[in-house]
């Protein structure tokens, strides 16, 4: 079973051995492993065809001005006076007379706005908001899903993998 | 000289010809031609029957083998995940997502937990192991029902022979199908594929590494506490064996008048929430069935995904292939890996 743990180390070098710049000792053990190896196989078939694509692909040119265009951008912005930034202006009104005083009171009454609130507010629990419930309502489709596909692994030639595929997808949506 | 030849040799050819006979068909043409399809017939017959007992061996070696492996699972999307799935033929199941990280899945036979850290979701339902262990003892004393197998050839997953079984709904049941990659060895499967009617491959899973009989830690199986600050969901859903108990309960159920071959009810289950909703499931051995009946109005993605029509298919971010309609009390959602007219055909018989 040694041969495979190592289908994840071959796939994490596969692009590399496509573009023929893999040490050449690698490149040997990627070559014995792709001959028994069905997924990586297709794997690599699959990224050679991408690579062959994108060679069909045209070069971009550069213009002939180009670096010259370049170099008159890159002094125009070094001479140019630096903008002042909102933290040195913030920084250059705090160090006036009287600012801070009135600074200090203003943020004593914020801090009680929210202690009279929470004594005076009223008791019933304001209304759902439309947006609210339509979350819920998306979230009651999500929840079906799920114990469809959970019922799914109760079947004899079904498998508990699509469960954790469909539960991983938030995060894989928000980007992580 | 040479239109002397050429008459002598045409008159000579005519002759020829004149006695020659047609070919003979020989006497046994025909039962040769009929032993020959019978003899094809024999091999499918026998073809099928050598992938019935991997499959058969590959279903009791899930149930009797301890094992652990570290499995990958690449949707039809191309998203994967990655994870440790640890099985025990007597504590259960525990898959543990290593890519995302912090999603647990654990079966102790009695119940099924998900644990999912990022969604703070601490989810709990009725084990599925124990189901299916019912559905494997029909399927080993060969109530398969409308499943086709058959063995395909060999193939080598990570340098060790696998026979490869293909299994579906034949050429009349359009429908979904399975490819799986069972090790010659230890008769457990290295590799897995699921196709949608139209043979987009819905699923690839298949493992890195695999180690048989491993120690497994005390706790492997025992679901964990919740963990503080976790939003609880218990199972709080009633289920039934038949539609009669149901009605005896006074559960009212839509049910289709079609459905296709080889589909049998497993159960219905009522949830009182919010929004109460009636789902009824049934399975062929290979896929699922739903119809989920909720008496609330239709969702906005839902209502989204129509784009303004009142009923259709809609293919959901996070789910399958469904078909949704609007009803006096709501609405209904149909989901299952089936050919869209055959969805439609089971939603146009609901009644």
């Amino acid at each position: 079973m040694a041969s495979m743990l190592d289908c994840k180390k071959i796939q994490e070098g596969l692009s590399e051995y496509i573009d023929g710049v893999l040490l050449e000792e690698q490149s040997t053990a990627t070559k014995a492993h792709l001959r028994s190896c069905a997924v990586c196989t297709q794997i690599a078939d699959e990224l050679t065809q991408t690579s062959r694509l994108l060679a069909f692909l045209p070069r971009p040119e550069l213009s002939v001005s180009f670096e010259q265009k370049l170099t008159a951008r890159l002094a125009g912005q070094a001479l140019r006076p630096k903008p002042i930034t909102l933290g040195e202006k913030l920084s250059a009104w705090w160090v006036r007379p009287r600012v801070r005083p009135a600074v200090a009171s203003g943020l004593a009454v914020a801090a009680l706005v929210p202690v009279v609130v929470f004594f005076t507010r009223p008791t019933v629990a304001p209304p759902s908001t439309p947006n609210t419930e339509s979350v819920a309502a998306n979230t009651e489709v999500e929840q079906v899903m799920q114990e469809h596909l959970s019922a799914k692994t109760s079947e004899v030639f079904g498998d508990s993998s699509g469960v954790l595929l469909t539960a991983s997808l938030t995060e894989r949506e928000s980007g992580s | 000289m040479s239109r002397l030849f050429l008459s002598s040799l045409s008159l000579l050819l005519t002759v020829g010809l004149a006695g020659a006979q047609p070919p003979r068909v020989p006497k046994n043409f025909f039962q040769n031609r009929q032993a020959l399809l019978k003899k094809q017939e024999q091999a499918a017959k026998n073809n099928a029957g050598v992938a019935r007992k991997i499959l058969r061996r590959m279903l009791q070696t899930e149930m009797s083998l301890a094992f652990q492996a570290r499995e990958v699972s690449v949707g039809g999307d191309g998203r994967s995940t990655e994870q440790w799935v640890k099985r025990d033929p007597k504590l259960g199941i525990r898959r543990e997502s290593i890519k995302p990280e912090g999603i647990l899945l654990i079966d102790d036979r009695r119940r099924q937990v998900l644990v999912h850290q990022k969604e703070k979701r601490y989810q709990e339902s009725k084990s599925q192991l124990a189901e299916m262990q019912k559905h494997l003892q029909e399927a080993l004393r060969g109530e398969g029902g409308m499943l086709v197998v058959e063995l395909q050839g060999t193939d080598t997953i990570a340098g060790r022979p696998a026979d490869v079984v293909f299994v579906h709904l034949g050429p009349s049941g359009m429908g979904p199908s399975r490819r799986f990659w069972v090790d010659r060895e230890t008769g457990l499967r290295l590799r897995m594929e699921e196709r949608a009617p139209d043979s987009r491959i819905l699923s690839n899973t298949y493992y890195l590494s695999l180690e048989l009989s491993p120690n497994f830690k005390p706790d492997d199986f025992v679901p964990p506490p919740v963990p503080a600050g976790f939003r609880r969901i218990l199972d709080n859903q009633k289920r039934y064996k038949t539609i009669e108990e149901a009605a005896r309960d006074g559960v009212t159920v839509r049910q289709p008048t079609w459905l296709p071959l080889g589909f049998n009810l497993r159960n219905i289950m009522v949830a009182k929430a919010a929004h109460p909703r009636t789902t009824l499931f049934w399975g062929n051995g290979l896929t699922t069935l739903s119809l989920v009946s909720i008496a609330s109005p239709m969702p906005p993605l839902l209502v989204r995904l129509l784009k303004g029509a009142e009923s259709g298919i809609v293919q959901p971010p996070k789910g399958e292939r469904s078909y949704t309609w609007k009803t006096s009390e709501g609405y209904c959602l149909l989901i299952g890996n089936l050919p869209d007219d055959q969805l439609k055909r089971i939603a146009d018989s609901v009644k």
